[in-house]
C-alpha cells in the first residue's frame, strides 16, 4: 500500500520545503521548523504542528523565540480528544507553523477555481462556448431519435431558490413495459436534484392534461384557437401562435429598443370566441427567450466579474438577498395573464418563467364574461418569452393522479445503487448532484391503467443548480460590481439583449456539453 | 502496514512536492483572506463536501474534514472513518474555507491545487506512521478506507 507512504511523505514534504504561499488580499505563511526565523512576532491567528500529531492554536498570534512559542493558545492532542490551555510551548518537537495573515478581501468564494477545473475536464474550446444552461434536461428515445421532453426547475440558481416543477411529457412504456427517461446535465452547472417522480393521470380520451400556473395538473377539452392576436407593436401575430409548429412569437427589435423601466412590457392581445361555460382555460405552449439567460450570465454574473463568486457563494445564501431578488423577479419576470372585464384589464394569472430550452404547456383558468368574445392579454417583459401556441378550452375533471417513483437508475449500462434512488425519492436534505456531461437513464414501472381511459404523464421535480463561473466572466469585468436590481436594470438588459440576441441564440443551443 | 516504512517513496515524492512548492512559492492566487478561513483559529481542517462516484454508484454527497493532502491523494475524515481518495478517483471536493482553491476534481487534479489546499488540512505537515496509528486508535479503527478507482 504505497499510497499511504506517499500521502504521509507528500504532506511532510510541505514542511521540508518550508515555502511561503501568498494569496491575493492576505497571506498564509507556512514555515517548516528548519526555515523558521526567530525571533518573530505574529499578530494574526497562528497554528503550530508537532511531531506527535498534536496541534496548538493561537487565535491572536504570539511570539516565537529561539526555543519556544509564547502566547495564549490551546494545545489539541492528536484526534482532538484532549485540550490544554498553554502560554508557552517548546520548539524542539515542532514540525511547522502556519500564520493566517489578515487583509481586505471578502469571504469565501467557493467557485474560485471551478473554471480552471472545468477547463481541465472539457477543454477550453468547449468551455468558452458553453452558453447552454439553466437546468437538468430530460429526453426520451423515439423512432426518429431522441426527443427533448422537459427542463426542470429553471432559474433555481441557489439553494434558497430551490423550486418545484411539473412538466407534461409524452411517455409510453417501451417493449419491456418500462417507462424510460434520460436525465442529462448538458450545461456548465452542478444540478442538485432533491425529488423526482412521475405523475400518472388517467382521463377520458381527447383530454389534454397539463399543469396550471400553480403547478397542479388539470384537464382541458374542446380547445379552440384565437380569432385574432395583436402584439404591443400593433402587429397581427396570429400565424405565429396558431399551431405547435415552432414558429413562435417574439417581440420586434424596435419594441426592445424602446423598452424602459417605466414601460418594460410587451403584450399579445387575444380574442377568442366565447365558450358556453362561465370560465375557461387558456392553454399556452411557451418557453422563455434567452433574455433571462443574458440577464443571468452577463448582468448578474459577467459584469460582476470576480464578484460573481461572492454573489453566488455568499449573497445568494442570504435570505435578504434572495428575497430582494425574488421580489424583483416577481415584479419583472414571468408572464401575466389578464382578462378584459368590460372596463379594463384585470390580472387573472401569472405563469412563472419556464426556462429557455424546452417548450412547456401550461393552463391558466380565466373568467368568461358576457359578450360574443373573450378578450385576454399576455403581458411580459419585452421579448422575454417565445409563444408557440395559444388556445382556449374547457376545464374537465380528471381522475386522481398516481405517483410513480423511480424504479431503477442505469448509468452507462450499469444498474446503480439504490441509495441514488433514495436521494431523489422524497423532498428532504438528500440530493443527487450531477455534473456536466452526466447522462443516466431513469426507469419507472408503470402502474395499472383504468380500463377505458387514456393515460398522461407529468414529470415532477424539485431541486436547484449552481452555475459554473466561466473564465471570461472573471477576466471581462473592468470594475466588478455585485448585481443589484435597480431602476436602470431594464434599460441595460434591453441594450445588451438587442446587441447580442441573434448570435447568442445560435450559439446557445449548439453549445451543449456533450454527454456520454 | 508495510507502506508506512516505504522510505524510498517517501523521499522521492517529497522531492516532487518540494519542487512543486518551490516553483509556486509566493505565487499570487486570487481568493479570500486566509485569516477569514474557519481553519485559521480551529484545530480542524477545512470542511470538504465530497461528491463521490464509485465504480458502480452515482454521485454520493458526503461532508468530511480535510486531514492531509499529497500529490497522490487526499485523506478525509468522514463519520470517524479516515477515507483515502487516490488521484484518479471519481470524486469532486468542494473545499470550504480554503482560499484560492475550492473545487478539486480527483479524476485529474491540478497538482498546484493540491499544493494550495494542503495548508488547510488538519495536518498540513502530514503525520508520520506512528501518529497515523495513534489517530486511527483514537477513532477506534485499525485501517484507512480506500476509495477504489473506477
Amino acid at each position: 500500500m504505497s499510497w499511504l507512504a506517499r500521502i504521509l511523505s507528500g504532506a511532510l514534504a510541505v514542511a521540508c520545503a518550508g515555502c511561503l504561499v501568498i494569496f491575493q488580499g492576505g497571506s498564509l505563511e507556512q514555515s517548516g521548523r528548519s526555515e523558521l526565523q526567530t525571533p518573530r512576532q505574529v499578530d494574526s491567528a497562528m497554528k503550530a504542528f508537532f511531531v506527535d500529531g498534536s496541534t496548538a492554536v493561537f487565535p491572536s498570534g504570539g511570539h516565537i523565540t529561539e526555543d519556544s512559542i509564547l502566547g495564549d493558545g490551546t494545545l489539541y492532542s492528536l484526534g482532538l480528544a484532549d485540550t490544554t490551555r498553554v502560554t508557552a510551548l517548546p520548539l524542539d518537537a515542532l514540525v511547522g507553523i502556519e500564520a493566517f495573515q489578515g487583509s481586505t478581501n471578502g469571504p469565501a468564494s467557493f467557485l474560485a477555481s471551478v473554471s480552471l477545473t472545468a477547463a481541465a475536464g472539457f477543454g477550453s474550446v468547449v468551455l468558452f462556448k458553453a452558453l447552454f444552461g439553466s437546468c437538468p434536461t430530460f429526453y426520451t428515445a423515439t423512432a426518429d431519435g431522441e426527443l427533448l421532453q422537459a427542463e426542470a426547475f429553471s432559474y433555481s440558481i441557489a439553494p434558497l431558490l430551490e423550486g418545484r416543477d411539473l412538466d407534461a411529457i409524452t411517455l409510453r412504456p417501451d417493449a419491456d413495459g418500462v417507462l424510460r427517461l434520460e436525465l442529462r446535465n448538458e450545461a456548465l452547472e452542478t444540478h442538485y436534484i432533491n425529488h423526482l417522480d412521475l405523475l400518472a393521470v388517467d382521463h377520458a380520451p381527447g383530454t389534454r392534461v397539463i399543469p396550471n400556473d400553480r403547478g397542479v395538473p388539470i384537464g382541458v377539452v374542446e380547445e379552440v384557437p384565437p380569432l385574432d392576436a395583436i402584439d404591443g407593436s400593433g402587429r397581427r401575430v396570429l400565424s405565429s401562435i396558431h399551431a405547435s409548429d415552432d414558429r413562435a412569437f417574439a417581440s420586434l427589435d424596435e419594441r426592445i429598443a424602446n423598452t424602459t423601466s417605466e414601460d418594460p412590457s410587451d403584450f399579445v392581445e387575444l380574442t377568442f370566441p366565447r365558450p358556453a361555460s362561465e370560465d375557461a382555460v387558456l392553454v399556452l405552449r411557451v418557453r422563455n427567450s434567452l433574455l433571462t439567460t443574458v440577464l443571468f450570465y452577463d448582468l448578474m454574473l459577467g459584469q460582476a466579474g470576480v464578484g460573481a463568486l461572492d454573489w453566488i457563494g455568499r449573497d445568494m445564501a442570504r435570505i435578504g438577498t434572495v428575497v430582494e431578488m425574488g421580489k424583483w423577479f416577481q415584479e419583472s419576470m414571468g408572464m401575466r395573464v389578464e382578462a378584459h372585464d368590460g372596463d379594463g384589464w384585470v390580472e387573472v394569472g401569472r405563469v412563472p418563467d419556464t426556462g429557455p430550452i424546452a417548450w412547456e404547456e401550461v393552463g391558466v383558468r380565466v373568467p368568461v364574461d358576457d359578450g360574443d368574445v373573450v378578450r385576454l392579454r399576455l403581458r411580459f417583459l419585452t421579448d422575454a418569452w417565445r409563444i408557440d401556441r395559444v388556445s382556449l378550452g374547457k376545464a374537465t375533471r380528471i381522475g386522481g393522479e398516481s405517483r410513480i417513483p423511480i424504479a431503477r437508475v442505469i448509468d452507462d449500462g450499469v444498474l446503480v445503487d439504490d441509495s441514488i434512488i433514495r436521494r431523489m425519492a422524497v423532498p428532504d436534505d438528500d440530493y443527487l448532484a450531477t455534473y456536466p456531461g452526466t447522462s443516466v437513464s431513469l426507469e419507472f414501472d408503470p402502474t395499472s391503467q383504468r380500463p377505458g381511459l387514456e393515460r398522461s404523464y407529468l414529470l415532477a421535480s424539485q431541486g436547484y443548480y449552481t452555475e459554473w463561473v466561466r473564465p471570461e466572466w472573471l477576466r471581462g469585468a473592468q470594475e466588478p460590481e455585485i448585481f443589484r436590481p435597480g431602476e436602470d436594470t431594464v434599460e441595460a438588459l434591453m441594450a445588451l439583449w438587442l446587441s447580442k440576441k441573434d448570435d447568442f441564440e445560435a450559439d446557445f443551443y449548439s453549445s451543449k456539453i456533450p454527454v456520454r | 502496514m508495510t507502506a508506512r516504512r516505504d522510505v524510498s517513496r517517501w523521499l522521492g515524492i517529497s522531492l516532487v512536492v518540494g519542487a512543486l512548492l518551490g516553483t509556486t512559492g509566493c505565487a499570487i492566487r486570487s481568493g479570500i483572506n486566509p485569516a477569514a478561513s474557519p481553519v485559521a483559529d480551529s484545530p480542524h481542517g477545512a470542511t470538504v463536501v465530497v461528491d463521490w462516484r464509485g465504480p458502480d454508484t452515482l454521485h454520493v454527497r458526503d461532508r468530511a474534514e480535510l486531514i492531509a493532502v499529497a500529490d497522490t491523494g487526499v485523506i478525509l475524515l468522514h463519520d470517524r472513518v479516515l477515507v483515502y481518495y487516490p488521484v484518479g478517483a471519481r470524486g469532486v471536493f468542494r473545499v470550504r474555507g480554503a482560499p484560492g482553491v475550492s473545487v478539486i476534481d480527483m479524476r485529474d487534479p491540478d497538482p498546484i491545487d493540491l499544493v494550495d489546499v494542503a495548508p488547510y488540512a488538519r495536518h498540513p505537515f502530514g503525520l508520520d506512521s506512528g501518529a497515523l496509528d495513534r489517530l486511527l486508535a483514537t477513532l477506534g479503527r485499525d485501517n484507512v478506507l480506500v476509495r477504489r478507482l473506477p
